[in-house]
């Protein structure tokens, strides 16, 4: 969780970044943060057989 | 070029031009022009942050790196999922609350204007200059190949998307970037798949990949390491990759208008962050295909004769120089060693591994490759010569050098159409977050006159048409930088976007550091970015370009921190118990 104060014509405020729109598909987004880190890992895992296959 | 060709070109560029007028319904403000209402769907964004990424150079440059350097350029995008997860988590909720305009507005709002307008200029600089460039690297190479007048290539390249750019705002942007990166998509999966389609009839595409694998092309992923020493010059590995490119992307989808303005048309959070993760799952695998293209053409070049030099306008430069004669002998003696390479290519596909032939063959190969290894870099360095002034690097020409020789009539039009279309998307973008950073950060802020929003509609487009006409004089002054472009585009991003991040950084992290220390840290730490590179170029210090933007970040970051804790022990030794 990060916070962060900001100076605003109503006066300064702080605000909670965390305050999230509904992901779709899954629950929460976090989810969608694991696909992408995963799905990267996944890649760079291929890519490392792909050049061992072929060199 | 053919007729057919230049049919194909003219109705492409004439269809998106028209078709980017007609998207150019806007509200007349500031919402309408530069954020589109704040109406875009994710499919919309997440097609306009790729093609703002992916200009003319990424298409052009790409397959000719993979050709010389093979595939590990590919690990420079490693870095760019994960940054886009931190977009999501940290950049995205605070600029779409706050509803701003431009990213900068946000540091105003967390530190003081002097930051706001530093980072700004910053922006402006680095992204004005390097829009000519990327103007100017595809008409060098289109005006060479074909014989086209560099000056018309120029305002062809940059000039035309001005008119929907201009009527249209961000809404027209992001509306033919969609059809431009359909376009850009089908020219070059007809490429890739015309390439090996012109490979002989007995080499499929397995065969073309282990072609390219025996000779190094496909090196995806490299350590970086050598002798158990790490290389820092080393410009693409995995580590390099993940944390250069983390931080360069973070950088550029974070602070750099021409990306936050694409995704702050969107029409809520959930679809920025959409647009931005789907972009982090399809860059890797879509850089991994167009670098797969250049080796499908490394191949292609094994069973056909491969030029001595792809950019022949350079050949001709030769020819004028004192080296004529020797060009002519060593020309000559290159062309026979080429046929007896298709000969013994061909040999080595139809042979049995374990025969006399098959080794002979290869070993035959093996003497070949060092000749022609050796005639090139002769080449080069006669180019290199002071007295010959030529350009040495021809990695930009080896994928059009290929397209215009052997794909048929039309294709050859498409494929230069896509040039076109893949610059206008990235210029377009640019033009308008230069317009959109000019009138909020600067005339809207510092002007003493209240503007309707009527007239800030107006002011909007007349930016957007000089900075225009702007990025085109820059490009025909660039005309003349050479090597390799898409590198030149890099370097420059990699000097400012290090610094912008660091201070973004420290406005979302650090609450406790005020706009003193950070401003004052930025000027300190872009100062020592631009030593180190010019210490680089020297030769004086060994640090690869992706670097600068991890020294830039963490450098802001460390001395703010410093600067925060001296500034408030002066602060309160003096009674004072303010945030710096």
């Amino acid at each position: 969780m990060f916070y962060y104060n900001c100076k605003h014509e109503t006066g300064s405020y702080t605000m909670n970044a965390n305050d999230e729109e509904k992901s779709p598909f899954f629950k929460s987004w976090s989810y969608w943060y694991a696909l992408v880190i995963i799905f990267l890992a996944i890649l760079i895992i291929f890519f490392y057989f792909f050049t061992k296959h072929f060199s | 070029m053919s007729r057919p060709d230049w049919i194909v070109l003219i109705t492409t560029l004439v269809g998106i031009i028209v078709y980017g007028l007609l998207k150019s319904r806007t509200s007349k403000n500031l919402d309408g022009y530069f954020l589109s209402d704040r109406s875009v769907p994710w499919y919309i964004v997440l097609l306009s942050i790729m093609g703002t990424q992916a200009s003319a150079v990424t298409f052009l440059s790409a397959p000719g790196q993979a050709y010389t350097d093979g595939m590990r350029f590919v690990q420079y995008y490693f870095g760019l999922p994960i940054a886009m997860v931190v977009l999501c988590i940290t950049f995205v909720p605070v600029f779409h609350k706050l509803r701003i305009y431009t990213a900068y507005e946000f540091l105003e709002k967390r530190f003081d204007v002097k930051t706001r307008t530093l980072t700004s200029f910053l922006f402006l600089l680095q992204r004005g200059l390097s829009t000519g460039i990327s103007i100017s690297a595809p008409s060098i190479i289109l005006s060479s190949l074909l014989g086209w007048d560099i000056m018309w290539t120029n305002i062809f390249m940059g000039g035309l998307l001005i008119i929907y750019t201009v009527t249209g705002g961000a809404k027209a942007v992001a509306y033919t970037q969609q059809l431009q990166l359909i376009i850009v998509f089908g020219g070059m999966i007809m490429a890739g798949y015309m390439v090996v389609h012109l490979l002989p009839q007995h080499i499929g595409f397995f065969d073309a990949l282990h072609v390219g694998g025996k000779a190094g092309k496909l090196n995806v992923i490299t350590t970086g390491f050598k002798n158990n020493n790490f290389n820092w010059n080393d410009r693409y590995n995995l580590l390099s990759g993940v944390i250069g490119g983390f931080f360069l992307a973070l950088s550029y989808f974070g602070t750099d208008q021409s990306q936050v303005g694409r995704y702050l048309t969107a029409k809520s959070e959930r679809e920025s962050k959409l647009g931005l993760l789907l972009n982090g799952l399809v860059k890797v695998p879509m850089q991994f295909l167009i670098l797969l293209i250049g080796v499908m053409v490394f191949a292609f070049y094994q069973y056909h004769e491969e030029p001595v030099f792809f950019n022949q306008s350079q050949l001709k430069v030769l020819e004028n120089s004192k080296y004529k004669d020797s060009l002519y002998a060593l020309q000559n003696e290159y062309d026979k060693a080429e046929v007896l390479k298709v000969k013994e290519m061909n040999v080595i596909s139809a042979a049995d591994k374990s025969s006399n032939e098959f080794r002979q063959a290869q070993s035959a190969l093996q003497s070949i490759a060092n000749q022609k290894e050796l005639t090139k870099k002769t080449i080069r360095r006669w180019l290199g010569d002071k007295e010959v002034h030529g350009d040495s690097n021809d990695t930009n020409y080896i994928f059009l050098r290929f397209v215009v020789d052997y794909l048929p009539k039309g294709l050859v039009g498409l494929l230069i159409a896509v040039i076109f279309l893949a610059a206008w998307g990235s210029v377009a973008a640019a033009l308008n977050s230069l317009a959109s950073a000019t009138i909020v950060d600067f005339h809207k802020r510092f002007s003493k006159k209240e503007l309707t929003p009527n007239n800030e509609y107006v002011l909007s487009k007349w930016y957007t048409f000089l900075w225009g006409i702007f990025c085109v004089i820059v490009a025909q002054l660039a005309y003349n930088i050479g090597n390799s472009l898409i590198e030149a585009v890099n370097v420059l991003g990699s000097l400012f976007y290090g610094v912008i991040l660091g201070v973004f950084l420290v406005a979302f992290y650090m609450k406790k550091v005020g706009g003193h220390a950070v401003f004052i840290s930025a000027v300190i730490v872009e100062l020592l970015v631009i030593s180190i590179h010019v210490l680089n170029q020297k030769g004086i210090v060994n640090l690869s370009f992706l670097w600068l933007n991890v020294v830039g970040a963490t450098g802001v970051i460390f001395l703010s921190w410093i600067m925060n804790t001296f500034f408030i022990d002066r602060n309160k030794k003096a009674g004072r118990n303010l945030p710096v």
